[in-house]
């Protein structure tokens, strides 16, 4: 899905505008630029604003100020105003659609503007070949839009590059995942299984006749599986709520960091430092832990028999030395010698004299000894095998007690740290100025609120897996109830064909998620390190399985939280780029002042890279003149299909933003 | 979204499930992509007629 053009109409800075988007599969890039100010992210809130209603990206300065056209407002002698964005979209297909956002403001005898309400302010028109549908209005056109582009992951097609670097900061990684999961079309096996299940429930509602056991296994399932959705949902929110507080409580700390006192503003660093470094020594004691459990669990076996070992040691070795354990020979040999008529010592025994009748009984005694003698090898190999094993373990008393030191070590470590967070978190808190006492108690409302949510969150888990163990073995029981009858033999077939598909469904999701993450990691790292200046310093971007991104060091450390803001626009923008390029999710992509906190040369890299990172994708750069400098402008000339530049012409009431065509 | 991804259909298809189970994954795929359009949608004919069909061919492929 491409747009097409963008139709602009009082909207903040822009009276009357259209812009046409590059749609050419080699020159998919569309680049308008414009100084700070001239109205290049409300372009991309002109666009939210449209689809969803609302300015996703809307800067502090126009926060409060009408949507109107100001020029508009103070010249026209009419009380009435329009606000109108149009886009066009063209799909793969080639049919269009069209969505139109107009709303209507009244201003009043106070100056100030009421919005007309209009069930009608919002349309969708769809081409189907030679056909249009619509006008489709309200919620239904709000729900085509949402379909073909979430509201919930808009901020991965429409980036603000200015915030980019707190983008790992802002987002969660079950945010990040789940935004995964719904551009990758993997919710649609999530409803998949959802259906089936319910199916399921329903054949067996249907199903007459049933043992009283059965009935009442069939009851139980239903009771559980509704219990269960209720579960789900309270989790759900239990998320939010997290989500939330951990939002609230970041807000709170910005505050204090970007306070007007100096030593607040350095306390809350130091807090921030403190914070981390007590994470890190967290990771640090359950690495520790970690090996510590490890080498207990391979050492225990020996340790637990090490009396045991000792002794078989010490009987073998004492049995050898006193000569008791027979050399070891082979029967083969002594029946050959016997065959041969020969003694061990090579001399003749075949004759019937009374010497050779002696020796030939002798060398006949150790045929039969000879089944001891070949235990006398196994002996020998396990008492080696037995020696191995005590010396494996010399070393544990000395490496239990090191690990055991410096998990103490640490968590003396931890303690002194956190005395000292506890000492900050007092000294902020007892400050003299009303508004920082306020929002330290804010900010600790909001953290304990996070850890009492987290605690919730794990019950909460542990508790639906406690449910689905018993739906699972409710249902079990009752496939074997069912089987003891034939006449349910064709509801049975229903049911295992149920099961089977939604057990080849997780599998599917499961294995496409495993593969999406693996790709994405893949790229992400190598497109980081491509881009990024300092190459030998990381080892690139590892990405969980619960989708928390983390940059390693070289040195093995975590150095996310050490980036600049550079870097982490351009982890950010290696992220999105491989995001965009595996799910294959069909929307163009728009990015605001793409380079604008990185420096000229990696810039170029940048420009250089992201054609080839965002093939196929049509693509929207708001750019500064500074950011298009005559480098990256030459990098990207060959992918580049049309440019535009924001001419600001300033008025009384405020500035005007008109776009004019420069290729 | 003009259909259910490629990389759906091609995990599915390499997959080792029996064909019948892969086609009815992929027909209930299809109604999901469909609904997902639609606001309150009513999966259980189209659900119900899938696990029908599956069923039968399962069965035609056993009595062979």
């Amino acid at each position: 899905m491409e747009i097409d053009y963008i139709d602009l109409k009082n909207f903040r800075q822009y009276r009357s505008v259209r812009i046409e988007f590059s749609r050419s599969l080699s020159k998919n890039f569309t680049v308008i630029q414009g100084v700070n100010g001239a109205g290049k992210t409300n372009l991309l809130n002109a666009i939210t604003w449209c689809l969803f209603g609302e300015e996703f990206h809307v800067d502090s300065k126009y926060k409060g100020l009408p949507i109107v056209n100001t020029t508009t407002l103070h010249e026209s002698t009419n009380d009435i105003f329009e606000v109108k964005v149009e886009i066009q979209f063209i799909e793969n297909d080639g049919n269009k659609m069209v969505v139109t956002r107009c709303k209507h403001y009244k201003k009043g005898k106070d100056g100030n503007l009421a919005e007309i309400t209009s069930p009608h302010s919002l349309t969708v028109m769809q081409q189907r070949g030679r056909d249009w549908i619509g006008p489709i209005y309200g919620d239904d056109a709000q729900y085509i839009i949402d379909n073909r582009i979430p509201p919930s992951i808009e901020e991965y097609f429409f980036f603000d590059g200015e915030r980019m670097d707190d983008y790992f900061k802002e987002n969660t990684g079950r945010d990040i995942k789940n935004a995964v999961f719904q551009i990758s079309q993997l919710d649609l096996f999530e409803k998949l299984i959802e259906h089936l299940t319910a199916r399921k429930r329903e054949l067996l509602k249907t199903a007459h006749g049933l043992s009283s056991r059965a009935n009442e296994l069939r009851e139980y399932v239903e009771l559980h599986t509704r219990s269960l959705e209720t579960d789900k949902s309270v989790l759900e929110e239990l998320f939010q709520k997290k989500s939330e507080a951990e939002r609230l409580e970041k807000e709170f700390s910005e505050k204090l960091r970007n306070s007007s006192l100096e030593n607040i503003q350095q306390l809350e660093e130091q807090r921030e430092e403190l914070r981390k470094d007590i994470t890190t020594i967290d990771e640090d004691i359950a690495e520790n832990e970690e090996v510590r459990l490890k080498l207990l669990r391979s050492n225990m076996p020996i340790l637990l028999s090490y009396g045991a070992l000792l002794k078989t040691r010490n009987l073998i070795e004492g049995r050898r030395e006193a000569g008791l354990i027979p050399p070891p020979y082979r029967t083969i040999f002594i029946e050959s010698l016997l065959k041969k008529g020969k003694c061990i010592c090579g001399s003749d025994i075949s004759g019937k004299d009374e010497y050779s009748t002696i020796r030939r009984k002798k060398v006949e005694t150790y045929l039969t000894e000879s089944q001891l003698s070949e235990k006398s090898n196994e002996i020998i190999a396990a008492n080696t095998l037995i020696r191995k094993m005590m010396e494996s373990v010399n070393g544990f008393p000395q490496q239990i007690i090191e690990l055991g030191r410096k998990v103490k070590r640490l968590q003396e470590l931890k303690v002194e740290k956190e005395q000292k967070l506890s000492k900050i978190n007092q000294e902020i808190s007892q400050s003299n100025v009303e508004n920082i006492k306020l929002w330290e108690k804010e900010r600790e409302r909001y953290e304990k609120e996070k850890e009492r949510l987290i605690g919730d969150i794990a019950k909460q888990q542990a508790q639906i897996e406690r449910r689905e163990k018993m739906i699972r073995a409710f249902n079990s029981e009752l496939t074997q109830e069912l089987k003891k009858e034939m006449r349910h033999k064709s509801l049975l077939e229903l049911l295992a064909l149920c099961d089977e598909g939604i057990k080849c469904a997780c599998e599917v999701r499961d294995r496409i998620m495993k593969r999406v993450k693996d790709e994405i990691e893949k790229k992400t790292s190598e497109q980081f390190l491509t881009l990024i200046w300092k190459k030998d310093t990381y080892r690139g971007v590892c990405i969980d399985d619960e989708y928390n991104i983390s940059v390693p060091h070289v040195s093995g450390r975590e150095g996310l939280g050490t980036l600049s803001a550079g870097e982490r626009q351009v982890c950010a923008l290696s992220f999105m780029a491989a995001l965009n390029s595996v799910s294959g999710f069909d929307v163009p992509i728009i990015i605001d002042t793409p380079l604008a906190r990185i420096s000229s040369e990696p810039s170029q890299s940048i420009a250089r890279n992201l054609p080839n990172y965002l093939k196929g994708k049509q693509v929207t750069l708001l750019v500064t003149e500074k950011e298009y400098s005559p480098e990256v402008k030459q990098e990207l000339s060959a992918s580049v299909g049309k440019t535009y530049i924001i001419d600001v012409i300033e008025k009384e009431y405020g500035n005007l933003a008109e776009v004019k065509t420069i290729q | 979204m003009s259909g259910v991804s490629r990389r759906i259909i091609e995990t599915i298809e390499e997959s080792e499930f029996p064909k019948e189970i892969k086609d009815m994954l992929k027909a209930l795929l299809n109604v999901e992509l469909r609904n997902s359009h639609i606001k309150s949608p009513l999966y259980g004919k189209d659900y119900d007629r899938i696990i029908m069909e599956t069923a039968e061919t399962r069965r035609r492929q056993e009595s062979k």
